[in-house]
């Protein structure tokens, strides 16, 4: 039998009363680079049918909005993560030889910590130095920074839900930090 | 309300919950609080907050914490404290208190919650804005609360606005660029033993708001008179407010002195809380305004043009009398008083405005420095921005000429026990500027930061600077540079939850679980948790080194080599820029091939190396040292993102997405055949520096033939969620082959005989790659970054530092790495000290060798062959012999 | 703690963002310097006392480059534009910038 790891194992703590915390192992996770404006660009999301965020900060979905299985974060001008989308590189296959862009499989680069509950954001606060109110941080945005000193992405999924994908070899670290974090809550 | 019971220096006493620890030791009567730190003298409570120059505590009980004055702690059953003479010690053991730390972005930061502070946010909340309002009282009020009296109605209202955040017990300790404010809340200390589980003891608040309003209040200030440190002399609303809020009953009669209306109506206080107020002398010819007229219609005497000269004591050395000067006609007069209530004037505090370099002008109206700063991001208001309300007209006056006899006496900082005496020394050995006085005095200096030192420096400055010549005006003198943090802060709440584990990141492998179930040891490169080695039961680390080294010489060993850098590089000019950034040539490398590469900054310097493989036309992956993953990342998207933006090239790190494991050793090839059934691991079909894709379980599996130990070795590539079950199945199989597992001191003995040099051990980034006895991979044809450089004529200079081998002359002797290099028999120059030459750069004991051996950087060291050295190390002089960094297999025999 | 506007992402803390020393000095052809024009390359840069134009990168987040007008006297930050446009005026002077 083959195990499948992910850096936290699947692990969870606390509850939806206050801040739930868990591990969602394995999220599929594509790397896209590709010139914005460019044909490759058009192309590229023409095979994935599905549209880019414009904007860094932004998260779109694939599919209806409030659903999460499929989505796209904008991280800089030309650089996109495609989230939960297992088929999106093969889609892209045939575009190789054609168009300029990079299309990776980081599934294992990452994982990622889910926070969901009244105070997610006042935990998440406590280790996030980013503006975090509404106007600054509303659902449907993402931010990369530092979190307990490790390069992270904190997405806002719902009003209070939130990822934080985090490098597996960090994961520890910050689950370690957040679960310290929520330690008043949970 | 009840009263509790708590300890100070071994006595219980009580008080009420909640109230200053000063003010409830003060209505038990004791006075004579502690001594002075240097000069003995007795000491008591002269103020009312964090300005307390005397009486500092020791906390017994909860964190242990020192130098707190008595002045800000709260009130709880069983609090337990001892006195300081001004010298705190840390306790024996850790503080197991939890502090925390949060960020928080707001619209309109008001610090301080007094009158003003309270004006401004209602002013804010009406505006629409978010407040966050701190203040370091337990409640809101500032002053008021001295004076028992409540928050206006209509400012109490806004308390329970939803836009506003109130933080009490919470200081601002620094105003740093764009509004950033590091604050500390002391959140759990006033709660004594009913505190929530897991609440921190103090939480640093890291607050970046749109806009600050600092309403920071204002410090009473003390007068310069001899023997102004008795007990028994305090500024005088302090003494009011121990005397009429918190009942102190120990005086019974008082002098005021004063410069301006805060000493009337302090004396007020006094005398309808039933103190007999000998006199009011007030240094000014003339006072105007209803408190000076309350005064005197209770019958107060009231002294113009008189101030204190001098007080004394009885046998205890608490305050017995006071001498009086007329300052007109210089008569004097002693009268007796247990309390010497003094006003200077008020201070407002600029501590904060003056971190982000905002000067404070010097009104001679308030006879105060002032900052009045308004712009849209930063207000001042209240007393700060000269507010000071009431009926003052303030005078400016330092306190009265003393001789030098008196000078002695006259206590400008008391914690510090620095007089004006010393001062008039400081100017004396030609002192001038207030900060060269304050680092020859050390006024200013103590946990107080000359909270009320400060305008006495000033102040006596103005006067003796003079010279003669009329006095100066203290803008003239200038303040002194405040820095934070504003209060003291405990080192615990900086760490904050940065301590024991997580006061680093600890990087870990996908194999992190396996190694730590078969025992290895951990070393730490950089953040990552390597093992170092794997001992079996009773094995030292030399045994297990030993048994790993002959393992992967002589069988098959297996390396956890997952924290090496590893960047996809895809695009038409990907092969184009390779390069450029490498040494070597990479756009002649055929698909399916790897090559080893070295990458320079643009001074020639050796950078960073590693093995890049091309996986298709314009498909590289490309490998970096552990250490260097992050920074060769941001170097190449430096190049192609601010000089060469035309080339289509994309850089993504999948340093954690792939997993390597090496499988190192003769028998590794007839191993991993038994897994791999897709590919022929032959060498014929599969040659030393290529790479295949094949999978194993169905699992896709990328295998390169590349050695980092001169052996017959394979790389085997895993995404993350796999690395396991393939470590697991080599394992396995292993088993027959006697696979060992190594760490990383074996790879570096390993390694090393081979003379790879590791960049960051073996270099220092002050070597090129000639240094390195690489001209190979320097190419010719083509430019890359750094070689311009190269041409540099002290780039080729005669002795450079450069690496070779070293054999000790004694082949037992392992040299510590750093160790310097000396010529053979060298001896002391003329300034006694013997020339180096280099120094070792790695060291080991190698079992293939039965001997030890070294890495060394040696001036002009490739020149230098077969040339004996000395090492001296502590009292001993070794001796080694300078040779090639190759050791073993210089024909390159056993990779395949 | 700075709070520098990236051009991506917006106003973010300083620690995000790593320094990059002097803007506008563009990488030269290395074979027409002479030993010392090519050592001042590596080693010169400009150090004024008051408004510099710097590159930054905002490493912890957009992983992007871009230049900075940052007062090296009053810590005030100015505006930040990309590589490669044309540079706003030095901010309070009206002085036309350089480009690159």
């Amino acid at each position: 039998m083959i195990t499948i790891e992910s850096p936290l194992k699947g692990i969870s703590t606390g509850t939806t009363a206050t801040v739930l915390l868990r591990e969602l192992p394995g999220l599929h996770t594509l790397d896209l680079r590709v010139a914005p404006g460019s044909t490759a660009a058009t192309e590229v999301t023409r095979a994935l049918s599905m549209d880019l965020p414009q904007k860094p900060g932004q998260i779109q979905n694939r599919s209806t909005p409030g659903r999460d299985e499929a989505y796209a974060l904008c991280l800089a001008p030309d650089w996109w993560l495609i989230v939960g989308y297992p088929e999106g590189l093969e889609r892209l296959n045939s575009l190789k030889e054609q168009f300029h862009f990079s299309a990776v499989d980081v599934s294992g680069q990452r994982t990622t910590v889910e926070l969901e509950g009244p105070n997610a954001r006042e935990v998440l606060a406590h280790l996030w130095e980013q503006d975090l109110r509404e106007k600054s941080f509303p659902v449907g945005s993402v931010s990369q920074g530092l979190m307990a000193k490790a390069t992270v992405i904190v997405c806002r999924m719902d009003p209070f839900r939130y990822r934080v994908m985090v490098r597996s070899s960090f994961a520890l670290h910050v689950w370690q930090a957040l679960v310290d974090a929520a330690k008043e809550w949970i | 309300m009840s009263s509790i019971s708590f300890s100070f220096d071994d006595k219980i006493y009580t008080g009420n919950p909640g109230e200053p620890m000063a003010a409830a030791l003060l209505r038990n009567g004791l006075l004579h609080f502690t001594n002075s730190t240097y000069h003995g003298r007795p000491r008591a409570v002269i103020g009312l907050g964090v300005e307390e120059p005397n009486a500092l505590v020791q906390l017994l009980t909860g964190t242990k914490e020192s130098m707190r004055p008595a002045t800000v702690i709260e009130l709880v059953e069983g609090i337990a404290a001892r006195s300081l003479t001004g010298v705190g010690s840390l306790p024996e053991e850790p503080d197991k208190a939890r502090y925390d730390k949060t960020n928080r972005y707001v619209d309109t930061l008001v610090i301080g919650a007094g009158l003003a502070g309270l004006a401004a946010a209602d002013e804010a909340l009406r505006a629409g804005r978010e407040v966050l309002m701190i203040d370091d009282q337990p409640g809101p009020g500032g002053h008021l609360r001295h004076l028992g009296q409540n928050v206006p109605s209509h400012l109490q209202e806004i308390l329970k606005h939803t836009n506003l955040t109130y933080l009490c017990r919470c200081t601002a300790t620094g105003l740093y660029d764009q509004n950033y404010v590091v604050a500390i809340e002391r959140r759990s200390e006033h709660l004594g033993n009913v505190v929530p589980a897991n609440r921190s003891q103090i939480r640093v608040w890291h607050i970046r708001a749109d806009q600050v309003v600092l309403a920071t209040g204002a410090f009473q200030r003390p007068l310069l008179f001899a023997n102004n440190d008795r007990p028994g002399i305090m500024l005088s609303h302090a003494a009011a407010t121990y005397v009429a809020h918190y009942s102190v009953k120990i005086f019974s009669v008082a002098v005021v002195v004063t410069v301006d209306n805060q000493g009337y109506r302090d004396a007020l206080r006094l005398h309808r809380a039933g103190v007999k107020v000998q006199g009011v002398y007030d240094a000014r010819s003339a006072a105007n305004g209803p408190s000076v007229d309350s005064v005197k219609a209770a019958g107060i005497p009231v002294h113009f043009r008189s101030t204190v000269l001098d007080t004394a004591s009885n046998a205890e050395g608490i305050l017995q009398s006071v001498t009086i000067q007329n300052l007109d006609t210089n008569k004097i007069f002693q009268t007796e008083a247990d309390l010497l209530a003094v006003s200077g004037g008020w201070t407002p505090i600029a501590d904060l405005a003056t971190h982000i370099g905002i000067k404070p002008q010097w009104s001679e109206e308030h006879s105060a420095f002032l900052v009045n700063h308004v712009t849209s991001q930063l207000r001042t208001v209240g007393m700060l921005a000269g507010d000071f309300g009431g009926d003052d007209d303030p005078a400016v006056f330092f306190g009265p000429v003393l001789d030098s006899e008196q000078a002695r006496s006259a206590y400008i900082d008391l914690q510090r026990d620095s007089t004006l005496h010393d001062l008039r020394r400081g100017i004396g050995a030609g002192l001038h500027s207030i900060e060269h006085i304050k680092r020859y005095t050390t006024i200013g200096t103590a946990h107080d930061q000359g909270k009320t030192s400060g305008m006495l420096t000033i102040g006596a400055l103005c006067q003796l600077n003079a010279d003669g010549k009329p006095i100066l005006s203290p803008n003239d003198v200038g303040t002194l540079s405040f820095r934070p943090p504003y209060v003291p802060v405990p080192f615990a709440a900086l760490a904050g939850r940065e301590r024991g584990t997580l006061s680093d990141p600890i990087r870990v492998t996908a194999l992190h679980q396996w190694h730590i179930e078969h025992g290895a040891v951990f070393e730490d490169v950089g953040q990552w948790k390597r093992p170092w080695y794997f001992p079996k039961p009773g094995e030292k680390m030399e045994d297990a080194v030993i048994r790993e080294c002959l393992a992967a010489r002589e069988g098959v060993a297996v390396m956890d080599a997952s924290t090496l850098g590893k960047i996809d590089i895809q695009g038409p000019d990907a092969a184009i820029f390779l390069d450029r950034i490498y040494t070597n040539m990479f756009s002649t490398l055929p698909e399916g091939q790897c090559r080893y590469g070295l990458m320079c900054k643009a001074d020639g310097m050796v950078f960073d190396d590693g093995v890049t493989t091309r996986l298709g036309k314009n498909h590289f992956l490309m490998t970096t040292t552990t250490g260097g993953a992050a920074r060769v990342l941001a170097w190449l998207e430096e190049w192609l993102q601010t000089e060469w933006p035309e080339l289509k090239v994309y850089c993504t790190s999948v340093t954690e997405h792939i997993a390597t494991i090496a499988l190192v050793g003769p028998k590794s090839r007839q191993l991993l055949q038994e897994l791999v059934t897709g590919i022929d691991l032959s060498k014929e079909v599969f040659p030393f520096m290529h790479s295949r894709e094949t999978s194993i379980d169905g699992i896709p599996v990328r295998i390169a033939r590349i050695s980092f130990s001169g052996e017959l070795a394979f790389e085997i590539n895993v995404t993350w969620s796999y690395a396991r079950h393939i470590w697991e199945r080599l394992w396995t199989i292993g088993l027959t082959y006697g696979l060992t597992a190594y760490g990383t001191e074996t790879m570096h003995v390993l390694r090393a005989e081979k003379g790879y040099a590791i960049i960051g051990q073996d270099t220092d980034g002050t070597q090129t790659p000639y240094d390195l006895n690489m001209s190979w991979i320097v190419s010719k044809k083509k430019e890359f970054i750094g070689k311009r450089s190269f041409k540099l004529p002290w780039l080729q200079a005669a002795g450079r530092q450069q690496l070779v081998g070293l054999l000790p002359d004694n082949d037992e002797d392992i040299i510590p790495e750093g160790a310097y290099i000396t010529s053979f028999n060298a001896s002391p120059d003329d300034s006694g000290k013997t020339p180096h030459i280099g120094f070792v750069t790695s060291a080991y004991y190698s079992p293939a060798l039965r001997r030890s051996f070294a890495l060394a950087l040696v001036a002009g060291g490739l020149d230098r062959m077969s040339e004996k050295v000395n090492l001296p190390i502590g009292g001993k002089v070794l001796s080694a012999t300078i040779c090639d960094a190759v050791f073993i297999d210089k024909e390159n025999l056993r990779r395949d | 703690m700075l709070y520098i506007p990236c051009p991506h992402c917006g106003l973010r803390n300083e620690n995000e963002f790593h320094y990059g020393a002097e803007a506008g000095v563009a990488y030269p052809d290395p074979n027409t310097l002479s030993d010392s024009e090519w050592a001042a390359y590596l080693h010169i840069r400009a150090n004024p006392k008051g408004w510099h134009a710097e590159r930054w990168v905002h490493f912890a987040g957009c992983g992007r480059w871009f230049n900075l007008w940052r007062n090296t006297i009053t810590h005030e930050i100015g505006p930040a534009y990309l590589p490669f446009t044309k540079q706003p005026k030095v901010p309070g002077s009206g002085q036309e910038g350089s480009e690159k």
